[in-house]
């Protein structure tokens, strides 16, 4: 302790600024509770990497490419072709300003709610207290009543390709790239190697991408994987599955496959091998709690770690997603404000930007015999849409999960074209506990992607329609 | 049981996290054990398929016995071999509505009786197991029937050292005080030190009162070892807080008090004390102490005899400030007055040598301007 430290009282002090972070002291304000906001980047990093490097932005790049794909195929269907090339300048600054837009948003939000948005790097000092380190001032010692932890995760770095932000990419230095290389590996078969592995090759890249596992979206299953890895072949991108980087000369990368060596000469190659929790530099010891396997927080379904200190979001066991950290901020922010609250829902379902799109919510067929379901599982094709033949886009198919004995839907994972919108449905399904009979007896508007979900359900009770029966 | 520190020989079992035949990481908590006032989680050394436990929860366990069998062959049996019962899954259907008012209401969706298909639990179903009435008349006839209860954890211990105390021969001296300067003081600090966050009550006071009186008399900073006949006096002031918990009592230490401002006190008590009630503090945070504090007066005692822990050689409390009327410049008067209580040692220190103690103690408290001495 240094003499002269004087700490400020704060009722509910959030740190991070991010969806989890932002949506805890929005809800905390509503609550009655007075908050301060920590983030790294103060007002500049609110929205977190979701808006400002991740979800957000990548999604633009994705649009863009995809536009760009479509307009090529669209070609043999009647669109006319301007024939210019791509800019990437006028993308960014289209990018920009939807990120400054969103970031915007969240401030004005935070600021009419009340909440105290502060600079700086938080660590804990005390179980009680905390500091925060300014650039521009001296450090700040905070006393808070209550505080909810949300500082995120950051992209995992490999040793033998450490970031030059050059060559050597993280996914948030691609999402800012203003001039498109000739070719890209990128290392990383999961969603975010996926989506921008995807996305460039939709751009023209010549793109590698490297897997070590058997295939592609590993633990997604129903052949997500290799949906993707087909389109991807499609597009003349290459899919190194079972294979792993073993060494990189500076031009040309040495990879170890099931086969034997190969080389690879790329001009970027883009790391996306996942995300690693921000719980190494917050003062944890301090506070008296330890971080268990990969540096999470293990927290109780009421998200606290302590009596006044909850964590949320990538910090803390699940996936790391936006939406977990924002369901979670809002059990955070009661459970701390004296009110029951719990975490505990039936579905996180998870989306990936990839083509096909694939969507994953509740339990997989595998998850659902662990948990010990006599469950079985109904799909139906996209080919046998009629609304896919319009779009011309018919790979993938929609699978329920299902207990046997009940019909009450389990889980479901959509492959096909919007299986991202689609999926809610899917799990405002499992979530309010309907069986396959509730599903196939609401009505699907014709013709849209949705019916697929009713068809899989008919499939699962023995009374397909656009399908032959299953044997 | 591997050696956790601090020279401690054995410890409870609180609780298994895990069972025979579970999958465990290497470094994953398999156990929660109370050694000396605190529990710790022990990791497995190994990764693999729990093939025994060694102890029941209740049993002490001395270290270098064996806790737990892994099996971390190839040919243990798969985690997902021991499955559940086929087709009994433990959830209850219920909306995400539904059971977030079974949450807030505090009702077990597992206990509710469901009315809706498929056995369902509706909200109307919560909101009735919510009104039921959840004292029986068999419950009423239970709560006078005799309870047996087995000495546990935290409580175990405190029985374990209290008996060690009973060994110290007590010489114990009163002293009662006028606070009014005490209060004075903390009212002026108070609202300055309060307007930053931090609460300040009458012990910090006490405490760095405490500490100056124990720098003037080293001999009662110390702690006795019987069986060596030896006396240690400590260079630091390490003042135990006794700490009223959920579980227990609990001392945490406040290091080198002697050193500190009063304002610093008062965060580092609040510290140590947080940190004992909720059962989060290490072993080293809980040593290292030459002398206890005990405050029952912020219970509302007026006066009570501490007992010295085992093997400090003093313990000081502090009795219920209240108004009484006394005798100033030959005329009554009300003013708060204070009691102190000293309980030494007889073994080591004598009667006079208490009194030159509790003398300093009080003197400091009745112009708390020494304090700044």
């Amino acid at each position: 302790m240094v003499v002269g430290e004087m700490p400020e009282g704060v009722d509910m002090l959030v740190v991070g600024g991010g969806p989890g972070g932002y949506t805890a002291a929005l809800a905390s304000a509503r609550l009655g509770r007075k908050v301060v906001l920590v983030d790294a980047d103060g007002p500049a990093g609110l929205g977190g990497v979701c808006v400002n490097v991740g979800c957000i932005p990548s999604k633009a790049l994705i649009e863009l490419a995809t536009s760009v794909h479509d307009r090529a195929e669209w070609a043999t269907r009647g669109l006319p072709q301007p024939g210019t090339q791509i800019d990437m300048v006028a993308f960014q600054a289209w990018k920009s300003a939807i990120v400054s837009k969103l970031n915007g948003g969240v401030r004005n939000l935070l600021t009419t709610a009340g909440v105290e948005i502060h600079t700086g790097y938080f660590r804990f000092s005390r179980p009680d207290q905390g500091v925060v380190e300014r650039s521009d001032g001296p450090p700040r010692h905070l006393q808070f009543t209550s505080c909810i932890l949300a500082t995120g995760s950051r992209p995992v770095q490999l040793a033998i390709l450490p970031r030059d932000g050059t060559r050597i990419l993280d996914s948030t230095d691609v999402l800012a790239l203003t001039a498109l290389p000739r070719s890209a590996a990128v290392i990383g078969g999961g969603y975010i190697g996926v989506e921008l592995g995807t996305a460039l090759a939709k751009l023209g890249v010549e793109v590698s991408i490297i897997e070590a596992e058997p295939s592609l979206l590993p633990g997604i299953g129903c052949q997500a994987g290799d949906l993707v890895a087909k389109r991807l072949r499609a597009m003349t991108a290459s899919v190194l599955t079972s294979t792993t980087v073993t060494g990189d000369d500076g031009h040309r990368l040495t990879l170890e496959t099931s086969t034997g060596t190969e080389h690879l000469d790329v001009e970027i190659v883009v790391v996306a091998v996942g995300r690693l929790p921000n719980t190494d530099d917050v003062g944890l010891d301090t506070v008296g709690i330890t971080t268990g396997a990969r540096g999470l927080l293990s927290v109780g379904p009421d998200r606290l770690v302590t009596k006044r200190i909850a964590a949320i979001g990538d910090i803390t066991d699940g996936p790391a997603l936006a939406h977990k950290a924002s369901a979670e901020a809002h059990v955070a922010a009661e459970a701390l404000s004296g009110h029951r609250a719990e975490f505990n829902p039936l579905t996180i379902a998870a989306v990936v930007f990839s083509d096909p799109e694939v969507a994953t919510t509740g339990l997989t067929i595998d998850d659902a015999i662990a948990a010990g379901y006599t469950a079985d599982t109904a799909a139906f094709p996209v080919a046998a849409s009629g609304r896919a033949q319009t779009l011309a886009d018919d790979l993938g198919a929609t699978h329920w999960t299902f207990d046997k004995e009940s019909g009450v839907v389990l889980g479901a994972q959509i492959i096909g074209p919007h299986a991202t919108e689609l999926i809610s449905e899917a799990s405002i399904a499992v979530e309010m506990g309907a069986n396959l009979e509730d599903i196939a007896s609401t009505i699907h508007p014709h013709p849209t992607m949705s019916e697929t979900l009713a068809e899989a359900a008919l499939v699962g009770l023995g009374r397909p329609i656009h399908v032959s029966r299953r044997r | 049981m591997p050696d956790v520190g601090e020279g401690i020989a054995e410890a409870e079992v609180v609780q298994w996290l895990v069972a025979a035949g579970d999958a465990v990481t290497e470094d994953q908590a398999v156990v929660v054990v109370e050694t000396d006032k605190s529990q710790v989680e022990l990791p497995s050394p190994f990764a693999g398929t729990v093939a025994d436990l060694h102890a029941d929860v209740g049993d002490i366990v001395k270290v270098g016995a064996i806790l737990i069998s892994v099996h971390t062959g190839v040919d243990a049996p798969a985690a997902n071999t021991s499955p559940t019962a086929h087709g009994q899954p433990q959830r209850r259907l219920a909306s995400p509505s539904t059971r977030r008012l079974a949450v807030t209401l505090g009702v077990d969706l597992a206990a509710v009786t469901a009315t809706g298909p498929h056995g369902r639990v509706q909200a109307d179903d919560v909101r009735a197991a919510a009104e039921a009435p959840q004292e029986t008349p068999a419950t009423h006839r239970k709560a006078l029937q005799d309870t047996v209860i087995t000495l546990r954890g935290l409580r175990r211990q405190i029985a374990k050292s209290m008996t060690q105390s009973l060994q110290i021969p007590h010489v114990t001296e009163f002293r009662e005080i006028d606070a009014s300067a005490l209060l004075t003081a903390r009212t002026i600090l108070k609202a300055r030190i309060e307007g930053d966050g931090i609460r300040l009550s009458v012990l910090p006071f006490l405490v760095k009162a405490t500490a100056r009186a124990l720098t003037r008399h080293p001999s009662f900073n110390a702690t006795y070892d019987a069986e060596r006949e030896e006396i240690t006096q400590y260079g630091a002031v390490n003042i135990g807080i006794a700490t009223a918990t959920d579980d227990g009592l609990i001392v945490p230490t406040v290091r080198e008090v002697d050193r500190l401002t009063l304002r610093e006190v008062a965060v580092e008590i609040d510290r140590v004390a947080e940190l004992a009630r909720t059962r989060s503090a290490s072993p080293d945070q809980l040593g290292g102490a030459g002398f206890t504090v005990t405050n029952f007066g912020s219970f509302g005692t007026w006066l009570g005899t501490p007992i010295i822990r085992h093997p400090e050689v003093a313990i000081a409390g502090f009795g219920r400030i209240r108004d009484q009327v006394i005798p100033v410049d030959g005329q009554p008067a009300v003013r708060p007055v204070l009691p102190i209580v000293v309980a030494a040692d007889h073994r080591i220190n004598d009667g006079a040598h208490l009194a030159a103690l509790v003398g300093d103690i009080a003197e400091a408290l009745q112009q708390p301007l020494l304090l700044l001495d």
